[in-house]
């Protein structure tokens, strides 16, 4: 992607296995993506399908028997990968950090939301517990809680769920970090609170000029949010582009599918097609260890013909200077 | 099936077109007291909600978290008591039904919880499961029980060896699908889907959809379905009401115009 800037986390030729009893099993393969700054990627797929094992491999959490086999990730121009523990420990909730799925399971429970926030501020920026909780009230005001004076000493079970995600995102941007990562940020919330977070973020990206990964499987939400996107099946990347070009020219059976799958809001007088059958995507992503060479949704395809057969699945190509697929037949499916 | 049960056996000329009839339904929920002799106060959780649910149609609840939606579709199905109001299912006050009577009348009303990780037993086998209802409701003999159970799990879409599987073998989608399997298992004319499909993805989501009206087409099943996605909503209801605060706020056949603005366009 040409940009003047450097970008801010660069990718390239990520692959993930798992250690399991019979070898190496892949789990994501030959992933590379450019985040710049201010701007916003978003994977997207279905579970199982690598986005969150991409996000805990940029931020080295990957669970035990999971390792980065090769590529590189590089923040700022830092190397991720080969940063020593105490570095990692100076870049996570610093340079780079993540907002959780589960706003319930992320606080810890037995500490007030100030003195979460404020752990990050005096880890880092070494202020004391005065200054931490008197940053932190700040910023529960800049993520729009009511009364931010009472809340910071509010524990987690008193605060609702979409309270407690604005919490996690007090906490991702106290040090204004290079990256945030945002793994489904509002999968457990309810759609006008979904607004508000999605709001709230492109409104504090644009005030810090922080970068963000998101990830979902709401096309709805990448549409709202993000510049970029990248499409993953089964650990690959099968389609990439930017968001614009992506939602409006889907090129990849996979996203196209997506995209159908999700019933649409007709406002306007009633009709009658609003009862028919949703289009689906039959079957389910193939588990891990059972993805061969050849093309990861030729099972699933509707579209799939004699080359996708024979050949293995294909490296992305550009189809112009915004988009690429992987995809034998993009060109004759093209509606 | 009605055979021995005094409850649901019924003149022939008060099978109508409305199944559900709920009239003014209201549950509250105590809440402590107010100081240390101050009075006890309530929760108005549902605040005096009526509506009709016609049979073999989809009657869609939609509204924020916090706003009865759930607490209305369980408190109609007495899994949580209602503080006043009629519950007329099939021409009979179910509000008033106790005991025995209440727990034979459940084979014509089940439901499918949000969440299907927590609402299957870890330690039970998949076929046990769906056969739990019927066991329980003393429905047909050993036997056809069995055929039974591998017929659900065909109409739901999952192979019959999937009978032999615990639930932590299947996928979110596929646990679902066991989840309405035995919802299915006593033939209930009624089936509350309480946020069905909201803990799937969008491609599991569609498959789920699709099985549910494959299923209300081929056996007249009326569902009651509860959501905050108003997509969804509109796509799979007959009719919507929209609550707020415990209380229906909008109510009309599909589609309405409200929280529009919330819902990020595609």
């Amino acid at each position: 992607m040409p940009s003047v800037l450097p970008p801010v986390l660069s990718v390239q030729n990520l692959s993930v296995s798992m250690r399991g009893s019979n070898g190496f099993v892949p789990v994501l393969e030959n992933l590379s993506f450019d985040v710049a700054e201010g701007k916003t990627m978003a994977l997207v797929g279905e579970s199982g399908c690598g986005k969150s094992m991409t996000a805990l491999a940029i931020m080295r959490l990957l669970p035990e028997d999971f390792i980065v086999t090769s590529g590189s990730i590089m923040l700022d121009g830092g190397d991720v990968l080969a940063a020593t523990p105490a570095q990692l420990r100076g870049l996570r909730g610093n340079k780079m950090s993540m907002i959780f799925q589960e706003p319930m399971t992320a606080l810890n429970p037995l500490y007030t939301v100030g003195d979460q926030i404020g752990e990050v501020l005096r880890q880092h920026r070494k202020l004391g517990r005065r200054d931490a909780t008197e940053q932190a009230i700040n910023f529960l005001r800049a993520v729009q809680i009511p009364a931010a004076e009472k809340r910071v000493h509010a524990y987690p079970h008193q605060l609702s769920g979409g309270m407690r995600q604005r919490v996690m995102i007090a906490m991702a941007l106290a040090c204004r970090p290079k990256l945030l990562i945002a793994d489904e940020p509002t999968t457990a919330l309810d759609v006008t609170v979904q607004a508000q977070i999605f709001d709230l973020l492109s409104q504090l990206q644009d005030e810090t000029e922080t970068s963000i990964v998101l990830i979902t499987h709401d096309l709805g939400a990448v549409a709202e949010l993000a510049d970029d996107v990248a499409v993953l099946y089964a650990g690959r990347c099968i389609e990439k582009g930017t968001s614009h070009e992506v939602i409006s020219h889907a090129r990849h059976p996979y996203t196209r599918g997506l995209m159908a799958c999700v019933p649409h809001l007709q406002l306007g007088p009633a009709t009658r097609n609003t009862q028919l059958e949703l289009e689906e995507i039959p079957g389910m992503v193939p588990p891990l260890g059972a993805r061969g060479p050849d093309c990861a949704f030729l099972p699933r395809c509707a579209s799939a013909g004699d080359v996708c057969r024979t050949q293995p699945q294909p490296p992305l190509e550009s189809v112009e200077a915004h988009a690429a697929v992987s995809c034998w037949r993009h060109r004759e499916i093209a509606p | 099936m009605s055979g021995g049960l005094p409850a649901l056996t019924r003149p022939a000329e008060d099978r109508t077109d409305v199944l559900l009839d709920v009239n003014d339904l209201v549950v509250h929920f105590p809440a402590g007291r107010r100081g240390i002799l101050g009075p006890p106060s309530k929760v108005h959780a549902v605040d005096g909600v009526s509506f009709r649910v016609r049979r073999g149609t989809t009657f869609g609840i939609v509204g924020e978290s916090g706003s009865g939606k759930s607490t209305t579709a369980q408190a109609v199905i007495r899994l949580i008591p209602a503080t006043s109001g009629q519950i007329v299912f099939d021409g009979e006050n179910i509000a008033d039904f106790r005991g025995e009577r209440l727990r034979l009348a459940r084979s014509k009303f089940q439901i499918v919880f949000q969440d299907p990780f927590s609402a299957l037993d870890p330690r039970r086998r998949a076929g046990e499961l769906i056969r739990e209802p019927l066991d329980l409701l003393n429905i047909g003999s050993p036997k056809e029980r069995e055929a039974r159970v591998r017929q659900l799990l065909e109409e739901v879409g999952l192979p019959p060896q999937a009978a032999d599987l615990f639930p932590h073998q299947f996928s979110g989608g596929q646990r679902q699908r066991l989840c309405i399997a035995r919802a299915m298992a006593p033939e209930p004319d009624l089936i509350v889907c309480d946020e069905a499909v909201s803990a799937l993805d969008v491609a599991i989501q569609a498959q789920i959809l699709n099985l549910l009206k494959k299923l209300q087409r081929e056996r007249g099943l009326t569902y009651i379905f509860i959501s905050h996605d108003l997509g969804v909503i509109q796509h799979f209801c007959d009719d919507i009401a929209v609550m707020y605060l415990g209380k229906i706020v909008e109510q009309a056949p599909a589609p309405v115009r409200a929280i529009l603005g919330a819902a990020p366009p595609l």
